[in-house]
């Protein structure tokens, strides 16, 4: 009791929270007792307390591995405007002498939050090694599962990075991990003491709905009636980036009272922290986004949130309609599922990992590479990248199963014949398994959308046994009545016309000067 | 509009002697010898680096947009790669929208490093002052670079004292710097600033609002924030509350890197060939270098490397074939005259040609 209440004016203290969430204090006790932990808390639980408590507190420095840089920044930013000032994010965007000074600065912080790929650098991973490591932590950690929706090949390498880190206590947190997904993650590490922390996912408070639909044009009739009712803060997910753009101009010019914009990988770092915070600043209604979107993103009434194409796998939709409701007052998810969207994941799943031909050429460039004594520098990769016009994910996936096989060791090409020949064969098979999981995974998704049966039930029913009753209406299938929803609709949020002078004005000067 | 009008005056200028991708390369800044010494010998130089982070598939894409409206036609410069020409109807777009593309306010060569830095400074300072101005010492920060944060934080302890006074004068100098552009750029460089309780808009919203595409918002931005920097240091002390914010950027173009190595022994009067042995690199790098150094010193002895008899050769070369290309140059000279040499006239021309201009 007594430990339970020193936790709680601990959080009251760095998070100014009254009281933890369901899991968070039976992780955060596991922690601080030096256990190894699996932590899985459905999205918006808040399991980032679960490590930033315990960094406090613990003696030395806590690391967390996440593979989603901007979620990264967020939690740092975030927590510096909490006044938490020993924190710090090691990725790809920062810059070579940034992260010198970090390296040399790294035993004045608590926190530190690294990418995967950054943590396989020699350099860094010798100085962390250096250090007391109190905790590890592996955010999504779902990702290092081959069976996950979202894996990559740089967590496979963490169980190493660990050991090199003299074996620190290990939590793994993920927000979707089925009972499968969970065993691959503890054997991955090689932990099976690890102590299992599972929290149902499913949340009373959304519903779910499905529109069938038969063309592109049915979509935006229908979005355009659901967005004129205004149910609050939405979002929209798309599959693809143009499709977002799109109908962002397109629901502008329809719905001139609303403030709709689009967020997707490509748009620049100062614009997305602009639309996510006018989001969160209620400038900004709704969001035509992909899935690039919403990680982090801390609304909490985002009372709608619109799926435009089918998501690939249940884990993918479970985590982006989570964002809804956070607040805990009904919301609403609508999928609008038109039969021939299926072709869209279907190419994505084909095109996320290289065919046969497309590992046969480049092995046997490699080869070339190796006969001719060449090194693998920065520019022959590049060379090799332009003349096949592989993906990055792809070429990361290849690079790192031919260094695993030993075929490329350091800069050198290593080549064999039939060593090559096995891995190749080896390499096939496992891309056709894991596309073929995918297409099963697909083919679940769709299965949902079809089914006439109870949306809730089915929708959880992979990762838990039953759920809690719905607060507000459950699904279309079990029958819903949207107009009752209406009662529940802000405003919406209102634009000022003013001339710039005022605004600068506004903005230097402060609102009393704003009328002047 | 403003993109377009950029793309074809850059093809006009290079009159397809370089390939498409050099104008990518001036766009985005690359400081690779060749794009810097072809800014300066096509009078590109305007342009130079105002385009950072415009990737190739958008840059390609609007160059076939080009082509296909018959602005400009498909060719190949002389080592076969594409290039492109500016075709009559493209020079006629331009005559007719020339007057509403604001050109001159672009001086790429001039503010390319210091443009970024400065704005992103103006950002990240009025979205914090305009916090702390309501006591609000808890906000999301717009700009994420470590440097640039640490110059804020660093400048706003500075003035912390006398903030409002600050913020007074900061607005001033704005609304007068600003008054000077058209309403509508003005109110879109506002729209963009972030400050307490409000985030500014994205490129893609200013796109959207102001109905304009989102290329030519970024340009726009980019170019009157090269009108600020000029005026702010052309008078440093009418502005006492930007000039802060630039005065540690020294002189943009300088020599850095491998290039600033070799100058160094350069000035201390070692020969190319020393140089190459010192710094075990090849001849040819180190005369890569030296034409990069020609460029920017302006004491440059072209005399130790080229004869009065070849210079005049060369000069009457470039002028006879009405040519930049070296190929064609070095096919009417004599033999012995190396590429190295007609590099350095070329620079020696370009030199010549602009004069005391501010580029030269």
């Amino acid at each position: 009791m007594g430990e339970t209440l020193h936790l709680e004016n601990e959080l009251q203290k760095h998070f100014q929270y009254h009281s933890f969430r369901l899991g968070q204090r039976e992780i955060i006790s596991d922690v601080l007792q030096g256990k190894s932990v699996l932590g899985i808390l459905p999205t918006g639980s808040g399991k980032s307390i679960c490590y930033q408590l315990p960094s406090l507190l613990l003696d030395g420095l806590t690391v967390v591995v996440s593979p989603l840089i901007s979620l990264m920044i967020d939690q740092v930013k975030e927590l510096k405007a909490k006044n938490f000032k020993r924190v710090v994010a090691l990725n790809s965007f920062v810059t070579y002498s940034e992260r010198q000074m970090v390296m040399e600065q790294l035993h004045h912080y608590k926190l530190l939050y690294i990418s995967p790929e950054l943590l396989q650098q020699p350099q860094l991973l010798k100085r962390l090694s250096q250090l007391k490591i109190s905790l590890f932590v592996i955010d999504e950690a779902h990702c290092i599962s081959q069976w996950g929706h979202d894996f990559r090949p740089d967590y496979l390498k963490l169980g190493k990075v660990i050991e090199n880190l003299h074996h620190p206590p290990v939590l793994a947190l993920s927000a979707t991990a089925t009972p499968a997904v969970q065993a691959d993650i503890i054997k991955s590490l090689d932990r099976p003491r690890m102590v299992k922390r599972v929290y149902p996912m499913d949340r009373n408070n959304l519903t779910f709905a499905i529109q069938d639909v038969t063309s592109d044009q049915e979509k935006l009739e229908l979005l355009t009636i659901y967005l004129n009712k205004h149910y609050g803060p939405a979002l929209i997910y798309f599959s693809s980036r143009i499709q977002a753009e799109n109908l962002a101009r397109i629901l502008t010019e329809k719905l001139p009272e609303l403030q709709v914009a689009f967020y997707h990988g490509g748009v620049e770092p100062i614009d997305r922290i602009q639309i996510q915070q006018q989001f969160m600043n209620n400038q900004i209604d709704v969001i035509c986004c992909t899935s690039a979107f919403g990680m982090g993103i801390n609304k909490q009434n985002i009372r709608l949130i619109i799926h435009y194409h089918i998501p690939s796998q249940m884990e993918a939709y479970i985590q982006e309609v989570g964002r809804a409701g956070r607040d805990g007052k009904p919301s609403i998810c609508l999928l609008l599922y038109g039969r021939y969207d299926a072709a869209i994941p279907k190419s994505i799943i084909e095109n996320e990992l290289p065919e046969s031909g497309e590992i046969r050429m480049i092995m046997q460039q490699l080869k070339v590479l190796s006969e001719q004594g060449i090194e693998l520098t920065k520019e022959t990769l590049h060379d090799l990248n332009e003349l096949f016009q592989i993906s990055e994910i792809k070429w990361r996936f290849l690079r790192f199963h031919f260094e695993k096989h030993g075929m490329i060791n350091g800069k050198k090409v290593v080549y064999q014949a039939e060593h090559w020949r096995n891995v190749y064969e080896h390499l096939v098979k496992w891309i056709q398994s894991r596309s073929l999981y995918k297409m099963e995974e697909l083919q679940e998704m769709i299965r949902w959308a079809e089914s006439d049966d109870c949306l809730r039930k089915q929708l959880y029913k992979k990762f838990q046994s039953g759920y809690d009753p719905p607060i507000f209406e459950c699904c279309s299938n079990c029958g819903i009545d949207l107009e009752q929803w209406e009662a529940q609709a802000l405003p919406p949020s209102l634009q000022k016309d003013t001339d710039w002078r005022g605004k600068l004005r506004k903005l230097l000067l402060g609102a009393e000067h704003e009328a002047k | 509009m403003i993109f377009n009008g950029i793309l074809l005056t850059a093809a006009k200028q290079i009159k397809q002697e370089r390939s498409t991708s050099s104008i990518y390369h001036l766009l985005t800044g690359s400081r690779s010898i060749q794009t810097l010494q072809d800014a300066h010998i096509f009078s590109n130089q305007a342009f130079f680096g105002i385009y950072r982070g415009l990737r190739k598939q958008i840059f390609d894409e609007k160059i076939t947009a080009l082509i296909q409206a018959g602005f400009l036609e498909e060719t190949v410069e002389e080592k076969g790669r594409q290039a492109v020409r500016c075709l009559p109807e493209g020079e006629t777009w331009l005559a007719a929208h020339q007057s509403r593309i604001p050109f001159h306010y672009f001086q790429g060569f001039l503010y390319f490093d210091k443009a970024d830095v400065f704005y992103n400074r103006l950002l990240l300072l009025v979205q914090t002052l305009s916090n702390t101005n309501e006591s609000n010492f808890s906000f999301i920060p717009v700009i994420h670079q470590p440097a640039t944060e640490r110059f804020v934080r660093q400048f706003y302890k500075q003035i912390k004292e006398n903030e409002r006074s600050y913020l007074e004068e900061l607005y001033d100098e704005l609304v007068q710097l600003l008054a000077a552009f058209p309403e509508e750029e003005a109110q879109i460089f506002i729209d963009r600033f972030s400050g307490y309780n409000h985030y500014g808009k994205s490129l893609d919203q200013l796109a959207i609002q102001y109905n304009r595409e989102a290329a030519d918002i970024r340009l726009l931005l980019v170019g009157m924030i090269h009108m600020l920097l000029q005026k702010i240091e052309i008078s440093q002390s009418d502005y006492s509350a930007l000039y802060p914010l630039v005065a540690d950027l020294g002189q943009t173009v300088k020599l850095v890197g491998s290039p600033g190595k070799t100058y160094d022994l350069f000035k201390q009067g070692l020969t190319p060939e020393e140089i190459s042995r010192i710094r075990s690199l090849k001849i040819n790098t180190i005369y890569d270098h030296l034409a990069e150094i020609a460029l920017y010193d302006p004491a440059f002895p072209f005399s130790d490397y080229v004869s009065e008899r070849d210079t005049k050769e060369i000069l009457q070369a470039i002028q006879e074939t009405n040519s930049f290309k070296l190929k064609t140059i070095k096919e009417n000279v004599h033999p012995e005259i190396s590429f190295f040499q007609i590099r350095l006239m070329l620079v020696f021309h370009h030199k010549l040609r602009e004069g005391g201009s501010r580029h030269g």
